[in-house]
């Protein structure tokens, strides 16, 4: 793979996290609290830096750290969640989506990015004041700094019962680990932030003592007590803001270099392994606590990152130090293992990082430095949350997936199209041969068509994907266009499982989308009108999905006020869509279907949400070009709800062919209600025209005679000669005046736009077996086209 | 520019060489007639899986009658508009090399085809000459509908 593929790589894998994010910031938003989403958020903002960083996306990845030291600050539960934050943190989201692909595209404007990302950091240090810190240092500063007094207290007593012991053992050290870590943990409470960094570069230390990286001494111990003192000065100097940055800096580089010069050398080590078998029963202990230590962190990696489970274990290993008297510092070699240069790499770790107090993130950085000390630390991190970004997205998906490019599945769709095709040309030779050989042949072909109609059924299972995929955007639409228009809305969905052809999806979206939007924009009401109409103040907008007989039935319905349909009339009248005379026949169902024609909008004012009468007529041609059927019922102040019946596939399908003179023809069978060669008695003549329709049963069916519409020649003259095929459009029966009908014969859809364009009452065209073209009759445009009353439409209906 | 050069209607046509993509047996082809099509519209063939349009330019250029013979073939052409079409030719004559030095582009004779549909004419000897066709416009889909 190339850099670029890298790169595009990453983009898809950006989408699907951005698409987590979405999808629990928005969990959160409605939760009003950030806690149980905080770890999965932090991880794939996480993972976005590394990601974007390794692939070269720096402005996006230098935007996204900053986000997530904010998102970690949080997640310290150093800042108060509110909904304002959130709100916050799903505007950057959003920002950080436009952004990668102004990045990618190399698009990024320095100046506008550098306002931003400034803009975005002072937004934060108002998030991180306001939200609940600086109100504490207010009111607490005096009982925080009472507390830091409290440890240094302990801390030196520790120091001083240190100095006297001829062995410092584990405990103590841990003890003082613990001081020192409470004392930056509260000094960062307490607003600080230089008197953290020096404190965190000691704790370092000690951390590495801990490790066995250092041995911890009476020297040790006697320089740690003089640096804790200097950091009583710091903390007096930054309380009081007297201290001086330069003076500051240099301390700090003071402690580095003490620090390193007291990193142990590679003999060590093997000192201390000398020091920790002194006691057999000792080391028994030490499984134990190892074992468990371990086990712990196994568990952890699943669901939080080993960075976490690191800070976890420390946790645990104190508690159990705590049990067992005297164990040897040593103990915890065996879990860092091989990474000693722990502290040597330190200071590679970006100044920029340091500078923040967080606490996880600088752990993070070491952890990763301890990884692989040989890469710098920016390589290495981005290196490891790649791999654990496929490990999260496997655990996410499936357990085993692949990603495979759409053109390869539709190539594989059209060879078994060509073998459907060819299957009908054995048939139709098969049936030529005389005698009870071709009967047998005949047979066995019966057979392959079973093979291939599974082969086909599977190839198509490929390309199925799960409604979860068209829903998992809608959420943010909804969330974002209730925020606009001040809207409380709850959103629901259904039949995430359904599955549906992922051609299918891209010509859905837009649709869906729009009809969403005007549910919220016209049907929903405001909050406050709701209550005067006795209604609860959150709308509901609810999306389902289910496989009805070979069609996929999609239902958004909410309970807005619904459609004006005396409005809708009044309009479709203004713009002559209707007459009037066909508008007082109309029924309420009828007008307001009239909103899927062009320029109608009944939207007082426009808004640019929706209401320029473009949209509706968008949605129902895209609906139809995908084979599909489009309805809308609708109730005063009880909602709308629209209705979609897709064909479960586009490419192959069943039809019926029927003969009109010497044209062989294909009538889809889905839409194929029954057939019948009519008596003379069930025709009858209404109107001027004499326009015929059929009586069957109870029902009054509007007859077309295709000869007449395609201008053909045919041989029944009579209708009582020929066939009637009735055929279900949107809900109307219509009966198709056909010769004669033949076979049922699987059809693989061809294209006719490809090569030529849309031809007039023909939706698409297929190979027959003897290698000429079938044309598939478009009932839908045909009953359009003809104009059957719809008086009598609605008689049938 | 290379071309192929057919014999129609009554005298020499050229086509560009790049646009044809194919040439077809007339009598091997089985053309599906479609109907509410333009009369020179004459169907559809199965194209190695893709349905494709078949033109009579005979009739296209205003003769009424289709004139087939065993000799007929059928151009696949690529137009600039990426379909593919076969148009009906009654001969291929051969595969040239036309100069363009002897390019005229006034076109000065009419055998019923409108100059626009008319690249150029070219004069391969004393006697012959060649009407190279615009192929790309005589094939828009808006102008064959």
């Amino acid at each position: 793979m190339s850099g670029e593929d890298f790169k595009v790589f990453f983009i898809e894998e950006a989408a699907e996290l951005f698409e987590n994010i979405h999808k629990d910031l928005l969990i959160s938003e409605e939760a009003g609290e950030l806690d149980s989403k905080i770890d999965a958020l932090f991880r794939d903002v996480h993972t976005l830096k590394g990601g974007s960083g390794s692939v070269g996306l720096m402005d996006f990845s230098g935007y996204v750290h900053h986000l997530e030291n904010f998102l970690d600050s949080i997640r310290e539960k150093k800042v108060n969640v509110t909904g304002e934050i959130i709100s916050f943190i799903m505007e950057q989201v959003d920002y950080l989506e436009d952004l990668l692909h102004e990045d990618f595209s190399e698009k990024v404007n320095e100046d506008e990015y550098s306002k931003d990302l400034s803009s975005l950091k002072k937004q934060i240090d108002i998030f991180k004041g306001v939200g609940g810190p600086k109100v504490k240092k207010q009111n607490n500063d005096n009982h925080n700094h009472d507390e830091l007094l409290d440890i240094y207290e302990t801390l030196f007593h520790e120091l001083e019962l240190a100095s006297e012991e001829d062995e410092i053992d584990s405990d103590r050290l841990a003890n003082i680990f613990r001081s020192v870590h409470t004392l930056k943990g509260s000094s960062v409470f307490l607003g600080l932030e230089k008197y953290p960094e020096y404190i965190h570069s000691l704790e370092d230390m000690l951390d590495s003592a801990r490790d066995g990286d250092i041995i911890y001494s009476k020297d040790v111990n006697e320089l740690v007590e003089n640096k804790i003192k200097v950091s009583q000065n710091i903390l007096d100097g930054e309380l009081t803001n007297t201290l001086d940055s330069y003076e500051f800096d240099n301390l700090v580089e003071e402690l580095k270099e003490d620090i390193k010069d007291l990193l142990a050398p590679p003999e060590e080590n093997l000192a201390f392994e000398l020091f920790g078998f002194d006691d057999e029963e000792q080391s028994q202990d030490e499984e134990d606590g190892y074992e468990l230590f371990f086990g712990e962190n196994q568990s952890k990696k699943g669901e939080t990152k080993e960075l976490d489970s690191e800070d976890d274990g420390y946790e645990l290993f104190l508690g159990k130090g705590k049990k067992r008297k005297k164990t040897p510092v040593k103990k915890i070699i065996e879990q860092s293992g091989e990474e000693e240069p722990l502290v040597a790499d330190e200071p590679k770790v970006p100044k920029e990082e340091k500078k923040n107090p967080s606490l996880k993130e600088l752990n993070q950085e070491e952890i990763k430095v301890k990884k692989s000390p040989i890469k710098s630390a920016n390589n290495t991190s981005t290196k490891e949350s790649k791999g654990s970004e496929q490990k999260n997205l496997k655990n996410i998906v499936s357990s085993s997936s692949i990603r495979v490019g759409l053109d390869k599945i539709d190539n594989l769709m059209n060879r078994v199209g060509d073998l459907v095709i060819t299957k009908s040309m054995l048939f139709q030779y098969a049936e030529s041969i005389v005698g009870t050989v071709g009967d047998t042949v005949i047979e066995k072909l019966g057979y392959l068509d079973r093979e291939m109609r599974e082969l086909q059924e599977a190839v198509m299972s490929v390309r199925m994907v799960p409604m979860e995929s068209v829903y998992s955007k809608l959420p943010k639409i909804v969330r974002d266009l209730a925020k606009k228009l001040n809207k409380k809305v709850k959103f629901e969905h259904y039949g995430d499982s359904v599955e549906i052809d992922k051609l299918m999806v891209e010509g859905l979206m837009d649709p869906l989308t729009h009809i969403i939007r005007n549910s919220l924009d016209h049907g929903i009401e405001l909050p406050d009108d709701r209550t005067a109409k006795k209604k609860r103040a959150v709308g509901l907008l609810k999306i389902e999905a289910a496989q009805e007989s070979g069609n996929i039935i999609i239902t958004i319905s909410d309970d807005g006020a619904g459609i004006n349909t005396e409005k809708v009339g009044q309009k479709a009248l203004e713009s002559g869509v209707v007459t009037e005379e066909e508008l007082a026949r109309m029924e309420d169902s009828e007008k307001a279907m009239l909103i899927f024609n062009a320029g109608l909008s009944t939207a007082e004012q426009i808004s640019d949400v929706s209401g320029r009468g473009v949209g509706m007529d968008v949605v129902m041609n895209n609906i139809t070009s995908l084979g599909g059927k489009i309805k809308v019922e609708t109730k005063k102040d009880g909602g709308s709800r629209f209705i979609i019946i897709l064909p479960l596939t586009l490419a192959i399908m069943d039809g019926l062919n029927v003969l009109i003179g010497k044209h062989k023809l294909i009538l889809p069978l889905n839409m194929i209600v029954e057939s019948l060669q009519p008596y003379e008695y069930m025709i009858k003549k209404v109107g001027e025209k004499e326009e015929e329709i059929l009586m069957l049963r109870n029902e009054f069916i509007p007859i077309i005679r295709l000869h007449n519409f395609f201008n053909l020649e045919h041989n029944a003259k009579k209708l009582d000669e020929g066939m009637l095929i009735i055929t279900r459009v949107s809900e109307m029966k219509v009966a198709l005046f056909v010769d004669d009908f033949l076979n049922q014969e699987q059809i693989v859809v061809k294209s006719l736009e490809k090569n030529y364009r849309k031809i007039k009452g023909v939706s698409a065209a297929t190979i027959r077996g003897d290698g000429s073209i079938g044309y598939i009759l478009d009932v839908v445009s045909i009953v359009e086209e003809t104009k059957v009353p719809k008086n009598l439409a609605s008689v049938a209906a | 520019m290379k071309a192929i050069v057919f014999h129609f209607l009554d005298g020499l046509y050229g086509v560009e060489l790049e646009k044809v993509k194919g040439i077809l047996v007339y009598e091997q082809v089985v053309i599906s007639p479609l109907f509410n099509e333009k009369k020179w519209v004459k169907g559809m063939i199965n194209l190695r899986g893709e349905v494709t349009p078949i033109i009579d330019l005979r009739v296209r250029f205003g003769e009424s009658e289709p004139d087939f013979s065993k000799d007929s073939v059928i151009a696949i052409i690529k137009t600039n508009q990426n379909k593919l079409i076969g148009i009906i030719i009654d001969r291929v004559y051969s595969i040239m090399e036309l100069d363009e030095d002897n390019l005229s582009t006034v076109p000065d004779i009419s055998v019923g085809i409108e100059p626009k549909y008319i690249h150029s004419l070219i004069k391969i000897n004393e006697i012959e000459m060649i009407t190279v066709l615009n192929i790309d416009k005589i094939l828009d889909i808006g102008e064959i509908s």
